[in-house]
Parts: structure tokens; C-alpha cells; sequence
């Protein structure tokens, strides 16, 4: 097991580095950070002095060599020379912005490393990540499950329609439904402003800032695990081993549960990793509607100010925690079905 | 020689000025105040603010209300319904003294006013924040500042001046040799005449103070705050917006009621995801949302909801500073019958429909607005019809039928104002197309039109849209009709249509040398009643405000001082019972 583990890690290192290099050099072949500073009326010229001013004039390489020696050294902006050397000799080193390794960056726009910048945006992301995985994941299994148990009856009926139309509907309907009729017109909830986890007596405000865009976020997970968890269910307790299970008379929960759902729970754990690493990268469009300022909402941000080194921090903190995930994925799948592991 | 103040620059007769009629919600001026305390909240929308770094802060609506809440300038100009108002003292201790006409202006700065640690404010903080506005990287690419100290002190940017934090030493002294403190006493001198040095000291946050002791590489988002609130937060959060308290350390006595009335014990800053979420919020009018408003203009989409009922007592149309017109590029159409003939075609009633309708604004005949000190209606286009005229076009065309290129930023509003423009030219026998510039592109829109090549693009006609920096005709005729230097390869100001004639400089450097402001204001009509005459631009809309607030605001007054945008200054919370 554990040279299993070790092995997957190594494949995820891997795998960052290549995508840290790609990333970089689709984004910075074909833009430049300084547009940020140069303002609505920027003009060529304009844009070609300040892009030297701020050192993002130097080649591809040379500027991918700097952002890989941040990553492990950390870095100093603006990245200019002889720019900090004018700073410094005008008695303005204070102006010199230091950024940590690993150092992903420094937003132009924002006037912030883009370290800080995550970091802020980390909270309501988790939050909402956190929050709506538990309500679909607990929910979702459990209808499915209940679906599964009572196909072709009037309850299965019930779930397979309504998990269908709310599939259907976009997350933004959703989203502005809830923030536009149940929150402002009807105020039959509070206008949801995001209140930061800091302590426990702050799990109430937290709780209750965060439910109605983790509702709209977890309707639309909710809707498709109900439907992966009653086929999943479905089909395992058609296999033999369950109507052998019932022939030995083993009574039906533990048919149900020991047995047709723990099979069943091995490619939903898949299914589940890979969902919440992805709205660990932000979810935009629920973001945007309650306007929560997380990983999708700077995303947008980052998109609409042309603000490349966010995007690319952004971008690797995504792929990695997707990454990350596929390991304890794999890792767990291991541990639920043994064959993995032998089959390696 | 005797000093004698010419800072009288605003207390102008407005013949003719259309000030829309305000109706303000007992709007209190002059120092008849409404209720103290309570919390107010401002509505805006996520993003659109872009610093509050005070040597960034360029639009309208921030200037008003950082002005009126935390940054305190030289001069500025007091809550007033009355469209004449001057610039006042306000941490100095006049508007400022000159001797010899303008070019060199002194002020000397109030005791007993500090900075929200206690520190007091000195020349010394004056100089230093004038400093940092030369700065190119820290302005953000804005540079309004920049743009009027390159005009009046170009000798100091010639020098090479890039601010504090880089520039030689020669450079350097090139500007201390122009400004500098002598303890609480500030001098400014200009290579020209200045005439309204004071009001744009008091519409632009350029000249104002900065503690350098906590001046570092992030300024952006942070408020060191001189005025009557300080922001609770370390940073404006440019998504959600920010906390202001009241500010210990503020003197009332070194204020004025006339400017700031601080009423509200907190002002709430907070922005949301877009416009219809702000106004149903102000429509349903419930809790807190009671006691906000907005500096957002009603969308046509809620005008159904407003505009009839009890709803309709809490909304407010004024004036507004800005206007919308048609660049005609004098490069490329130089005669200026082709140049009177667009304007005359043009249906400004179909562009305005497209725009949103009347609420959005009226045809314009200038491109300065009715809500600038000295509005005159240029009578180049007073009598042209607002629903264009193909017929009258013709006879100025005389047969021919030029090829014209209309350039645009590509946004859904314009993409309904091309078909307008594109139909009003081809009935007058032009020949249209269209050059679409892309929101991402790169140089964007601005960029692309500033240029003299117009981005290797043959363009003849592109969007445009203008407002006063201060209630003076000269932030709006000297950056759009004036030469531009010889030689240069970009508009300077904001004169993208390359247009160039020596009367009309001419016209401009005697107004910029006028000290009295009825003159200038003169000077500056006659100036665009040539240009329009030459054909140097199409006026299309002499845009409107159209406010909502909550029922609890009370003292809701669009004025000059704020840009028509709501005053902060005069803002109050009404009791429940006052509702």
C-alpha cells in the first residue's frame, strides 16, 4: 500500500510541473500583465513603456525561469531591476513587494501577490465546497438509495422526475431565484452576505451566510447523485452474491447496506473526489450570482481585468487540487476494493 | 504688488444652463441639517471601482464620495442646489491666492487638522501627495492629474519627472523648483496661467495630501482618511466595499457644514453582484436597505416599477455631467461640408432611443453638458433636427458619396446605436462600414482611437463620451478641440479626432490666460461654436440621471460639487416615523 501511495504522488508531482509549464507558457505567450496599468486610454507607446518599467518585457523563458525560481525562492516586485534599484536608491525600498516562496505571482491590478489573494478568496470557495458537498453527498446517496429500494413505485417515480428537473435547470436560475424572490422580494431568508469561519460561536452567522448559494450549488450535484446512487444500488443488487445474501437470510438492511451499497459506493467515491476537487478551483457562476468572492469570482475578476499571473495561479491551484484529489481517490479506491491495489 | 484672490472661478451666470429641476428629498444645503446618526448604505456594483488610492481615483462618483467622507482637499465645492456654486476653503485656509494672474498659487493650511492617527497635516503632506500623481504606475494608467500638470507644468514632466520614487535628481528639482512647502504654506507655480487652479484642486483628488510615512507598494485599496470617517477595514474590498466610522481624530471646527454635514454615524459601502440586484433591493425597500441608496442610474427594465405608485416619491432625475457625441476624425474627412453633412444626417432620437429612451438623456448640441459652469448650446448644431436630416445632408454632399468607416467598442448597447448611425449616414448617401473594436482587444477601444493611424484602421467616425473633471468648460474643450502637438502619433487629452484649427487655439490660449471667469466661459463658446461650425464633432446626447434611494434617506441631492451624483455630504437617515 504504501509504495502504492508513494507512487501516485510521484506521478502527481509530475504532473504539476508539466501543467505549471504549460499554463505558463500558453497564458504568457500571447499576453502581458502591464495592460493592467496602463488604463482605458492605453496607447502602444504607452503600453510599451510601462511594460518595460514593470520587467515584463524579457523573454518567455527568461520570465518562466523567474516565476519557477519564485516558486521556490520566492520573488521580489515589481520584477524590474533597475526599477527596485531606483526605489531603493530614492529611499523607497519600502515600495519593493515581497512575495514568499512559493510565490505564484504578483497581480497588477490588485496591487497583491497573487498568494494573497487566493489565500482571501480560499474561504468562501471551502466554505461553499465544504457545505454543499456534505448536503448533495448526504442527501443525494440517501434519496438514491430510497429510489433504488423502491424502483417502479410511486416514491422512484417521484425522485426520477424531480431529480430530472432540477438537473435541468441552469445553476443561475437557481441561484438568482433564490437571491432575486427568497432572499429580497419574499425575504423569506436573510440577503446572504458571506460571514467568515474564525472561531465557533461563528458556525451559526457562517452556517447561515452560506446555505442558500451551498443550496443552489448542492440541488444541481443533488440531482445527479440521486441518479448515479439508484443505478449504482440498482445494479449491485442485481449481481449474484446479493440474491445469495438473501438466500442465506441475512435480513434486507443488511443485504442493502453491507453489501449492495458498499459496492456500490466505489464509483461514487470517484465520481464524488473528482466534483469536489473541481468546485475547489471555485464555482463560478454560484459565486458570481451571490456575488461571494471565492475562487470562481476571481476567476472572473481575473478574467475581465486581463490579470494573467491571477489567472495562472488560479489555474494551478485548480489543477493541483484536482490532482491532489485523484490521489486520495486512488488512494481510497484502494482501500474500498483490494483488487486495485493488487492489480497496482 | 497687491495679491488679489481669482478663485471666484464656478460663480458664473448659467445663461441659458437647462439644469434639470431638483426635487430632492428635503435635501439639506447651506447648513440646514437633517437627523444625526443611523448607518447609510451606498449600493454599487462589484468591480467597477478600480482604487481609492487617492492618486488613482478618477471617476465622478468615487471623488464625490471620498471627498465628502475622508479625503479633505485644498478647496472643494459645497452642497449646494445652485448650478453657479464656487469652490470653497476646506483644509486650507482660502481658495488660494495668486499675484500674477494665475501662474503661481499659494495656500497656507489650516492648524489643527490631522490625519486619522492624529499626525497633523502639513505643506509638506500637499507637495509630497502632488508628487505621487506623476507617477504613471501608481495612477494606474488613469492620469487625469498628470494629463492637466503636463498642459500647465510641462516643464516638469520634460524634465522627466515620474514622481517620488524614481526620478533623477535633476528631475527632482525641476518639480521642487515648481512646488514646494514652506511650513504650512503651499506654492504652486505653473509655466501658464491657471486660471481655475482652485476648482480643479477641489474636482480632483491631484493636488491633495498623502502621509508619506505610510506610503508603501500597496496603496491601492488602503484610505488614510483626513475627513470626518475613516474605514474601519485595512482595504476597500473592490468586490464587497468597506465600513466607514466616524473618525476620532476629525475637528468639525476646521470643516465647514457647507461641505460636510456627517450626519450618519456609519456609512456602509457595499457592492453587489450586478445592477438588478441593487435596485430590487431598493425596490423592495425592507430593513436596513431602507436607509440606502445608489449613484447607479435606474435600468430601463425597472422604469415599469418606479415610476408610478408610492415608489415614484423615492426616485430623483437631474442633469448630469456627461454627454455622448460622434468623433469625426479630421484626417480622413477633411471636407467640412462631408464633416456638417454627418452631423446634420444623424438621427439623435433614434440614438437616444437605443440608448434607453428619454430617461437616458436628451439631443445635445454641444459636447459640453448643461451641467458645466458657462454652458452655452453651440449654435453650430442649435437648429439641426434631432431626428436627422437626409434631405439637407444631400444638398451639403452635392451628389457625392463618400465612404465613411464608423468605429465602436463592441458592447450590446452599441451594437443597437450602429444600426441607427449606419441607416442616418446611408440616407444622406454615404457609403458605411464598420470597424468593431473588441472588449478584449489590445490596445482596447480608447487606445485604438487615440491613435493618428487609428491602429493601421481607416476609421472616420467613432463613439465618444465626455464629462467635465470640474464644473469648468475648460476640462471639456481644451482636452477635445484643441491642436494636438505636432507630431504626435496619439491624441493628447482626449482630441482622438486629430481636429486642428489656429482660431480656435487661438480662441483656447486667450481663455486659459482669462481671469475672469465670464470671459473664459465666453472665450470657450465661441471657441466651440467654430469648432462645430468646421464640422469638428457631432453632438448626439446631453445625458440624464435617474435616481432611486430607500424610503429612511433623507438630504438626497445629485448636485455640481458631486458630479450630480447623490451628495454624501448632505446625506441622513430620517426616523421611522418620517418615512
Amino acid at each position: 500500500m504504501f509504495a502504492f501511495i508513494v507512487r501516485r504522488i510521484l506521478v502527481g508531482v509530475v504532473m504539476v510541473v508539466v501543467m505549471i509549464f504549460v499554463v505558463f507558457s500558453l497564458f504568457f505567450a500571447n499576453g502581458n500583465p502591464a495592460i493592467n496599468q496602463c488604463g482605458r486610454y492605453c496607447t502602444p507607446e504607452k503600453l510599451a513603456e510601462i511594460t518595460g518599467l514593470l520587467g515584463y518585457d524579457k523573454s518567455i523563458p527568461e520570465q518562466f525561469g523567474a516565476f519557477t525560481a519564485g516558486l521556490i525562492v520566492g520573488r521580489d516586485f515589481p520584477v524590474n531591476d533597475e526599477y527596485r534599484e531606483a526605489l531603493i536608491a530614492n529611499g523607497y525600498e519600502n515600495r519593493i513587494i515581497r512575495c514568499d516562496a512559493p510565490c505564484l505571482g504578483y497581480s497588477q491590478s490588485d496591487q497583491k501577490t497573487v498568494n494573497q489573494l487566493l489565500v482571501k478568496a480560499a474561504g468562501p470557495t471551502l466554505s461553499l465546497a465544504v457545505v454543499s458537498f456534505t448536503i448533495w453527498i448526504f442527501f443525494g446517496v440517501l434519496i438514491g438509495v430510497l429510489a433504488a429500494v423502491f424502483k417502479g413505485r410511486l416514491l422512484d417515480r417521484i425522485v426520477v422526475g424531480s431529480t430530472l428537473v432540477v438537473y435541468a435547470l441552469p445553476v443561475f436560475v437557481i441561484g438568482t431565484f433564490f437571491l432575486q424572490y427568497v432572499a429580497i422580494k419574499w425575504q423569506l431568508y436573510p440577503y446572504p452576505r458571506f460571514e467568515p469561519l474564525r472561531e465557533p460561536a461563528d458556525i451559526l452567522p457562517w452556517l447561515t451566510s452560506i446555505m442558500l448559494p451551498a443550496v443552489t450549488l448542492a440541488l444541481f450535484f443533488m440531482a445527479a447523485y440521486v441518479r448515479y446512487t439508484r443505478a449504482f444500488v440498482l445494479e449491485s443488487l442485481s449481481e449474484d452474491y446479493i440474491r445469495t445474501a438473501r438466500a442465506k437470510g441475512l435480513p434486507e438492511r443488511t443485504v442493502l447496506f453491507k453489501h449492495g451499497l458498499r459496492s456500490a459506493l466505489t464509483p461514487l467515491v470517484t465520481l464524488a473526489g473528482l466534483d469536489f476537487a473541481g468546485l475547489l478551483a471555485g464555482a463560478i457562476i454560484t459565486e458570481s450570482v451571490f456575488n461571494y468572492q471565492g475562487m470562481g469570482a476571481l476567476a472572473v475578476k481575473a478574467n475581465n481585468n486581463q490579470d494573467l499571473p491571477v489567472l495562472i495561479g488560479l489555474v494551478i491551484v485548480g489543477a493541483t487540487a484536482v490532482i491532489v484529489m485523484n490521489i486520495i481517490v486512488d488512494i481510497l479506491y484502494a482501500y474500498i476494493d483490494p483488487r486495485v491495489r493488487v492489480s497496482k | 504688488m497687491k495679491k488679489r484672490s481669482i478663485a471666484r472661478w464656478g460663480a458664473i451666470a448659467v445663461a441659458g444652463a437647462a439644469i434639470t429641476a431638483l426635487t430632492a428629498c428635503g435635501a439639506a444645503t447651506g447648513g440646514d441639517t437633517g437627523n444625526t446618526g443611523g448607518t447609510v448604505t451606498y449600493l454599487g456594483v462589484t468591480g467597477q471601482w478600480e482604487g481609492t488610492d487617492p492618486a488613482t481615483v478618477y471617476y465622478g462618483n468615487e471623488i464625490a464620495s471620498l471627498r465628502r467622507l475622508v479625503y479633505r482637499g485644498l478647496t472643494a465645492l459645497p452642497i449646494s442646489d445652485d448650478p453657479n456654486v464656487a469652490p470653497v476653503a476646506d483644509l486650507a485656509t482660502d481658495t488660494g491666492t495668486s499675484d500674477d494672474g494665475g501662474i503661481t498659487w499659494t495656500f497656507t493650511i489650516k492648524d489643527g487638522v490631522t490625519w486619522e492617527d492624529g499626525t497633523p497635516i502639513t505643506g509638506e503632506d500637499f507637495i509630497y501627495g502632488l508628487s505621487r500623481s506623476f507617477d504613471e504606475t501608481l495612477v494606474n494608467g488613469t492620469g487625469v492629474g498628470l494629463a492637466y500638470f503636463g498642459t500647465y507644468a510641462a516643464s516638469v514632466v520634460e524634465a522627466g519627472y515620474t514622481g517620488p520614487f524614481t526620478s533623477s535628481e535633476e528631475a527632482k528639482a525641476a518639480f521642487a523648483e515648481r512646488f514646494y512647502a514652506d511650513g504650512q504654506k503651499v506654492t504652486y507655480t505653473f509655466d501658464r496661467p491657471w486660471g481655475d487652479f482652485p476648482a480643479a484642486a477641489a474636482g480632483l483628488f491631484t493636488t491633495d495630501p498623502y502621509q508619506a510615512s505610510v506610503d508603501d507598494g500597496s496603496t491601492l485599496w488602503e484610505i488614510n482618511s483626513n475627513g470626518p470617517y475613516m474605514m474601519e477595514e485595512d482595504e476597500f474590498d473592490s468586490a464587497l466595499g468597506a465600513t466607514f466610522v466616524r473618525n476620532p481624530e476629525y475637528d468639525p471646527a476646521t470643516d465647514s457644514t457647507d461641505l460636510r454635514q456627517a450626519l450618519p454615524d456609519q456609512f456602509t459601502f457595499e457592492l453587489v453582484s450586478d445592477t438588478d440586484v441593487l435596485f430590487q433591493r431598493l425596490v423592495a425597500d425592507a430593513g436596513d436597505d431602507k436607509a440606502a441608496f445608489t449613484d447607479a442610474n435606474i435600468p430601463a427594465t425597472f422604469y415599469s416599477q418606479v415610476e408610478s405608485g408610492a415608489i415614484a416619491d423615492r426616485t430623483l432625475k437631474s442633469t448630469s455631467p456627461y454627454t455622448r457625441f460622434l468623433f469625426i476624425n479630421s484626417l480622413t474627412v477633411t471636407d467640412p461640408d462631408v464633416r456638417r453633412a454627418l452631423a446634420v444626417s444623424l438621427n439623435k432620437e433614434g440614438m437616444i432611443q437605443a440608448y434607453g429612451g428619454d430617461n437616458y438623456g436628451e439631443p445635445s448640441t454641444s459636447i459640453v453638458s448643461n451641467a458645466v459652469s458657462g454652458f452655452e448650446p453651440n449654435p453650430a448644431f442649435a437648429d439641426d433636427n434631432p431626428a436627422g436630416d437626409p434631405a439637407a445632408a444631400k444638398t451639403l454632399l452635392a451628389g457625392a458619396t463618400p465612404e465613411i468607416t464608423i468605429g465602436y467598442a463592441v458592447s450590446p448597447t452599441n451594437e443597437k446605436l450602429i444600426p441607427v448611425i449606419q441607416q442616418s449616414f446611408e440616407a444622406a448617401g454615404f457609403i458605411v462600414s464598420t470597424y468593431p473594436v473588441a472588449s478584449d482587444a489590445v490596445p482596447g477601444y480608447y487606445g485604438q482611437m487615440a491613435r493618428k493611424d487609428k491602429n493601421g484602421q481607416k476609421v472616420d467616425v467613432f463613439l465618444g463620451g465626455w464629462a467635465a473633471d470640474w464644473p469648468s468648460m475648460s476640462t471639456v474643450i481644451v482636452p477635445i478641440l484643441q491642436s494636438n502637438p505636432e507630431g504626435a502619433e496619439s491624441g493628447v487629452g482626449f482630441n482622438y479626432g486629430f481636429y486642428s484649427n489656429a482660431e480656435v487655439d487661438d480662441l483656447i490660449e486667450q481663455a486659459l490666460a482669462a481671469t475672469d471667469p465670464a470671459e473664459q466661459a465666453s472665450l470657450f463658446s465661441q471657441a466651440d461654436a467654430i469648432a462645430g461650425e468646421d464640422g469638428a464633432y457631432i453632438p448626439v446626447v446631453q445625458q440624464k440621471n435617474y435616481f432611486l434611494y430607500g424610503s429612511r434617506i433623507g438630504g438626497f441631492l445629485p448636485d455640481v460639487a458631486s458630479s450630480f451624483y447623490p451628495d454624501f455630504g448632505s446625506i441622513y437617515v430620517k426616523p421611522e416615523a418620517a418615512e
